[in-house]
């Protein structure tokens, strides 16, 4: 029989309840021992380093005591110095007729490197695990093709986006499936141009539903460690969010150029106007409250941050000039009424124009009793805003005797521009104005 | 509530008044009590099930946010008691799961009859003042012991467990996988267990509890025990005769005995 201290492997031999009886001479001294003596019934776990204790008894003495056996168990051994060795642990029970335990032999084979490889083989692969994780839950389209640009790997987001599920599209030619044909000959231009570097571009893309889809990829090769290309990644971004930003900021400059021609075409009218109607001494103040009237317009429309602009707030913007005790005299009542900027500005000019009237000549102005004022009123009838403006208290009233550019802004020019109706009627007790106007689409 | 009788493979066996929920602990699967079962079935109403991720669970529904932490399992635990509509159960947790066991008892109150701890830790990591015989850092070594057995377990045990002609039984009960678990739920179960410090919920248990401990176990130390009943309410502490950290394995006999002389009184 052969030497048992002889096998190069740990030999242990173990009672029921896994306290050690004998060892050979390569376990000893693998246990950094001097005498048998020193292992002799303690628990083999005690061998262990405290991992391999736990591992140990939660998992291999319950395997050996009920199932009999274990094989190629990956532990570490661990000396009283700390000293540790990677070991694979066969075990056997043996039994006695009655299918007790009678003893536990144990056998630890050296396995350092194997278990660095095995480690090794393992971070790989959690590695590539992790990699494909990543791509499966990237918000980008990811595409994989080989070195010919044929699909391999298309991940969810890019069958959100396309519409494509993944084998529907495996083996074909990427480009061909979301590029026209000019966009992928663009692409293989790049490709060759650029020799195997990464490619970015700007595409409109082919939804499954025949839609287009604005996006942006960037390809880039696939390479191993030896440098050579194993295939393309393309990741694809969905850029139409970015188009419509784009497209927005586009028309607003081309709103911004548009409105302020609008504007100098009014300043200009107000300026010849008030310049044909006033003397030379009056024209500075007339012409400046009137573009003041026309700022107030602007800055309302600038605050709501949309070209509607609610009419209350335009009536009270144009009435703000008025001292405190007289803004007391004015009533502003309706309901909530949205006009279009262009709407916005005639009439504002003309409740302005309305305003200063009164307070040179009518309900407002020394002319006027004490109880005089303005009732300022609206009504919104099927669509049809019908606008009072009902000065009262005014003594001995005629309408004005010729025709200036105030009566201009709250007539003819007002009527035209928003294409309503307006009436003026001096009644003995003071001007009865009134504006009418199909509104567009509102409510 | 079937369901959560299938998901567990839950099984009844034995008859008597009072109901006995076995719950396994770390490392194997409900098949660590079969050497105890036929000492107490004679008296005790007796079932077993497996936790979630282990055994002949439904390894599908193992979702690693609901058993992050014992409470998951806790959960499960009271699902099973509801669902037979046992009446005030006894529950007999082993290591790990004796924390278990005690969540679900704190929350099911006067509806749990007594709570059972074999070889229980409140938390397996030292703390100031409590010595639960571990670092951390051991634990991390753990797991690197479970992934160095990761390609081991999935292809090569397998086989070799499967060779015991000459036991049919054991046969069947391998093809159950016995102590076998998916490597990632058992290195995630790892990790929850050795982690975890349930000693709050311990100290608050109102029960009667037995707290059985064994002389050598290298899981728990024996201060364990010493603390366990000095902090808390209703608890005796019963040492046996007995080593290691799987009792109703290696000495099925006086485990059931200790058991069966707890509730007895």
């Amino acid at each position: 029989m052969h030497d048992p201290d002889l096998i190069p492997a740990g030999i242990v031999r173990c009672s029921p309840d896994a306290r050690i009886e004998a060892v050979n001479a390569t376990m000893l001294r693998w246990a950094g021992r001097e005498s048998v003596s020193e292992l002799t019934g303690r628990p083999f776990y005690s061998l262990l380093s405290p991992a391999g204790r736990i591992y140990f008894e939660t998992h291999i003495r319950p395997m050996l005591q009920v199932e009999g056996h274990v094989q190629e168990i990956a532990l570490e051994l661990q000396t009283p110095g700390g000293e540790r060795r990677r070991i694979y642990l066969n075990g056997q029970a043996e039994r006695d007729e009655g299918g007790a335990i009678t003893a536990l032999h144990l056998a630890c084979f050296s396995g350092g490197h194997r278990q660095s490889y095995e480690r090794e083989l393992l971070r790989q692969r959690r590695d590539a695990e992790g990699y494909v994780a990543l791509v499966k839950s990237s918000a980008d389209a990811i595409i994989n093709t080989d070195v010919d640009h044929r699909i391999v790997g298309w991940n969810a987001a890019a069958q959100a986006l396309f519409g494509y599920a993944e084998a529907k599209v495996a083996g074909r030619d990427w480009r061909e499936v979301l590029l026209d044909g000019a966009d992928a000959r663009g692409s293989d231009e790049n490709a060759v141009r650029s020799d195997g570097d990464a490619v970015r571009a700007e595409a409109e893309a082919r939804h499954a539903n025949g839609s287009r889809v604005a996006v942006e990829y960037h390809s880039s090769p696939i390479m191993d460690g030896s440098g050579d290309r194993l295939g393309m990644v393309t990741v694809v971004r969905d850029i139409r969010e970015r188009r419509a930003a784009e497209e927005t900021i586009r028309a607003l400059n081309q709103e911004v150029v548009h409105r302020s021609k609008n504007q100098f075409a009014v300043i200009q009218a107000i300026a010849r106007s008030t310049a044909r109607h006033s003397s030379p001494y009056d024209f500075v103040e007339i012409f400046s409250n009137r573009l003041n009237a026309l700022a107030r317009n602007m800055s309302l429309l600038e605050m709501q941050a949309s070209s509607a602009l609610e009419l209350r707030a335009l009536a009270d913007a144009q009435l703000d000039h008025l001292d405190e005790g007289l803004r007391a005299r004015v009533s502003v009542d309706g309901p909530s009424v949205s006009l279009d900027e262009h709407t916005a500005l005639y009439l504002g000019l003309a409740l302005f124009e309305l305003s200063t009237n009164a307070l040179k000549y009518g309900a407002l102005s020394q002319n006027a009793r004490e109880s005089g004022g303005v009732a300022v009123s609206w009504t919104m009838d099927g669509g049809e805003l019908a606008l009072d403006w009902v000065e009262t208290g005014v003594r001995g009233v005629s309408a004005p005797s010729r025709a200036g550019f105030g009566s201009r802004l709250t007539g003819v020019l007002l009527e035209r521009s928003t294409n309503g109706a307006v009436s003026a009627d001096y009644r003995p007790g003071g001007l009865v104005w009134r504006y009418e106007r199909k509104m567009k689409g509102e409510s | 509530m079937t369901d959560v009788l299938q998901r567990h493979d839950v099984r009844t066996t034995g008859a008597g008044d009072r109901t006995l929920v076995l719950i396994h602990g770390y490392g194997c699967d409900k098949t660590m009590w079969d050497a105890v079962i036929p000492l107490l079935q004679s008296d005790y109403r007796i079932v077993t099930y497996d936790l979630l991720g282990c055994g002949a669970s439904d390894i599908s529904q193992y979702d690693k946010t609901r058993y992050a932490t014992l409470d998951g399992h806790a959960s499960d635990l009271v699902d099973i008691v509801t669902a037979l509509e046992l009446d005030r159960p006894v529950l007999v947790g082993h290591s790990v799961s004796a924390m278990t066991a005690t969540l679900a008892a704190n929350r099911l109150g006067e509806r749990v009859g007594a709570v059972v701890m074999v070889c229980p830790s409140p938390s397996f990591i030292n703390h100031d003042g409590y010595v639960g015989g571990f670092e951390p850092e051991d634990i991390d070594a753990l797991l690197e012991t479970l992934d160095a057995n990761y390609l081991g377990w999935s292809s090569e045990m397998a086989p070799a467990m499967m060779g015991t002609p000459d036991k049919p039984e054991h046969c069947e009960r391998l093809t159950n996988s016995f102590c076998q678990a998916d490597p990632d739920i058992a290195r995630h179960f790892a990790r929850v267990t050795f982690r975890a410090d349930h000693r709050a919920d311990v100290a608050a248990l109102p029960h009667d509890a037995l707290v059985l401990q064994c002389r050598d176990d290298v899981i728990v130390p024996e201060q364990v025990g010493a603390w366990m009943t000095a902090n808390m309410p209703a608890a005796k502490l019963v040492t046996l005769d007995a080593t290691g950290h799987c009792p109703h394995i290696s000495y099925p006999r006086e485990t059931a005995d200790a058991i069966r002389q707890f509730l007895e009184g």
